[in-house]
């Protein structure tokens, strides 16, 4: 388990759990949201390579460092973020924040399977980000579990020699 | 109708003149929620978006017929003010903090059911009655009408997000919701699902329930028997989360500090067992909440 940044807990906590094995990268948001999002991805036979919970409004650079753990672990092909709809986290923050890992990692979205939902304060503008990043991004259109279903598709499309 | 909130209510806010207090109440009261008085020590005569300010509940209770408390002072001091919520008779006490001491929360849940207040919380997002256009606690935001449109659906859920996502899968299924209930995700809190299903019982608004569950705890089970005993006779629609968790080593905690398997209980696998075998709608999928909402809805 590795505690990310007690010192700022306010403004968003997060865990990570490294899981065996797995090639998607899961980055979920919710207590809740994130089991639902978890058991649908295993459900649709995804494979994650970790838990990574985040709430609250962590910060873009927080978000950033979180997304680059998840994205570093070796065997990793895809990423897959699901967030219930929450008050106060602020999806054009997140949605930065990704697209800031995944920058600095140097890794093509328009190549390396992943999908985004969130919904919430400033999805327009999350939305606008992430089309702009050429990152899939879903919000209110579909349901948390389609989003399981969608990173699924991808990935065996991406990669048909892994499937089952 | 609905339950715990309606036009009826009347709202102080305990801690109003904090950063999210402050905002929280300017959404709730935009969208048509009668608070009436707000409470910060030291803070008396001042304003938060047109509501008073006052030192005490004592002193506002003077003032203001109140029947609602929405709890938003810090860790620290939330006991003290729910025990002050229970001290002036406030009926209704919905308890928004997080990381309130264990302790604290048994004692003053001993208290308000020695007093006979209900109690929502902690770490509730809140309580939503779209009706009336009243809601408690950060629920719905700023734009509450998103998620919860009015109908006759009720929503239970341990989880504050997914509060807000089952509605909106109520609303998908092309209903509405009669009242939702974040119930927190701590350990010990005032209304277990049990409770809130009694409630939803006798109101005469909500035909059906929607009920997000997790790992952990025996809520799932106890409303299996609550179900089986008559107490809850209306179709329930549950959706139990965390079936991976089963697989994990025991004790770890996903989720909410109450998700927790221990000593082989809590399972979702068994919740579900329990659920069905009392006759509930056990969602396998959550889009299955959809489909089984609205074949349920249309007997």
């Amino acid at each position: 388990m590795i505690e990310v940044d007690k010192t700022e807990a306010y403004r968003g906590t997060a865990r990570y759990t490294e899981m065996e094995g797995g090639n998607i990268g899961f980055f979920c948001g919710g207590g809740g949201g994130s089991l639902l999002s978890y058991d649908a991805l295993l459900r649709f036979g995804g494979k994650p390579a970790n838990y990574t919970e985040f709430g609250g409004n962590p910060p873009e650079a927080k978000v950033r460092g979180l997304v680059k753990g998840v994205l570093s672990k070796p065997g990793v092909k895809g990423f897959y973020m699901n967030l219930n709809i929450t008050n106060n986290t602020q999806t054009d923050i997140v949605a930065k924040g990704i697209i800031g890992a995944f920058q600095d990692l140097k890794i093509d979205p328009t190549k390396f399977p992943a999908v985004l939902r969130l919904a919430g304060v400033h999805d327009a503008e999350a939305r606008r980000l992430c089309t702009e990043a050429r990152l899939e991004y879903h919000g209110d259109d579909i349901t948390m579990e389609d989003t399981a279903r969608i990173i699924v598709d991808k990935m065996k499309k991406a990669y048909p020699e892994e499937a089952d | 109708m609905a339950i715990l909130v309606d036009k009826n209510s009347k709202i102080v806010v305990q801690g109003i003149t904090g950063r999210e207090a402050s905002m929280v109440a300017k959404h709730a009261l935009a969208y048509g929620t009668k608070i009436v008085a707000g409470i910060t020590p030291g803070k008396e005569g001042q304003s938060v978006e047109g509501v008073p300010v006052y030192d005490t509940l004592k002193r506002a209770c003077d003032k203001h017929e109140i029947n609602t408390a929405v709890v938003y002072v810090p860790p620290a001091f939330a006991s003290d003010a729910v025990m002050e919520a229970i001290g002036n008779r406030v009926p209704l006490i919905v308890i928004i903090t997080e990381r309130i001491p264990q302790q604290d929360a048994i004692r003053f849940l001993g208290a308000a059911n020695q007093a006979k207040c209900t109690i929502v919380g902690p770490n509730s997002v809140g309580v939503i009655t779209p009706e009336d256009r009243v809601k408690l606690g950060a629920i719905g935001g700023d734009n509450p009408e998103r998620c919860f449109v009015p109908g006759n659906v009720g929503v239970v859920s341990r989880s504050g997000g997914m509060t807000a996502e089952c509605a909106w899968m109520v609303k998908r299924a092309g209903f509405g919701v009669s009242t939702c209930v974040s119930i927190g995700g701590d350990t010990f809190i005032g209304s277990p699902p049990k409770k809130i299903l009694g409630m939803f019982e006798d109101d005469p608004k909500t035909k059906a329930v929607v009920m997000w569950g997790e790992p952990g705890t025996r809520y799932e089970e106890d409303v299996a028997e609550f179900i089986k005993n008559k107490g809850f006779t209306k179709p329930l629609i549950a959706y139990i989360s965390g079936r991976f968790v089963e697989e994990m080593p025991e004790g770890t905690v996903f989720g909410h500090a109450a998700s927790i398997i221990e000593s082989g209980s809590g399972k979702p696998s068994n919740k579900m067992a329990a659920l069905r075998e009392a006759g509930c709608h056990v969602a396998e999928n959550f889009n299955d909440i959809i489909t089984i909402l609205q074949k349920v809805m249309e007997k």
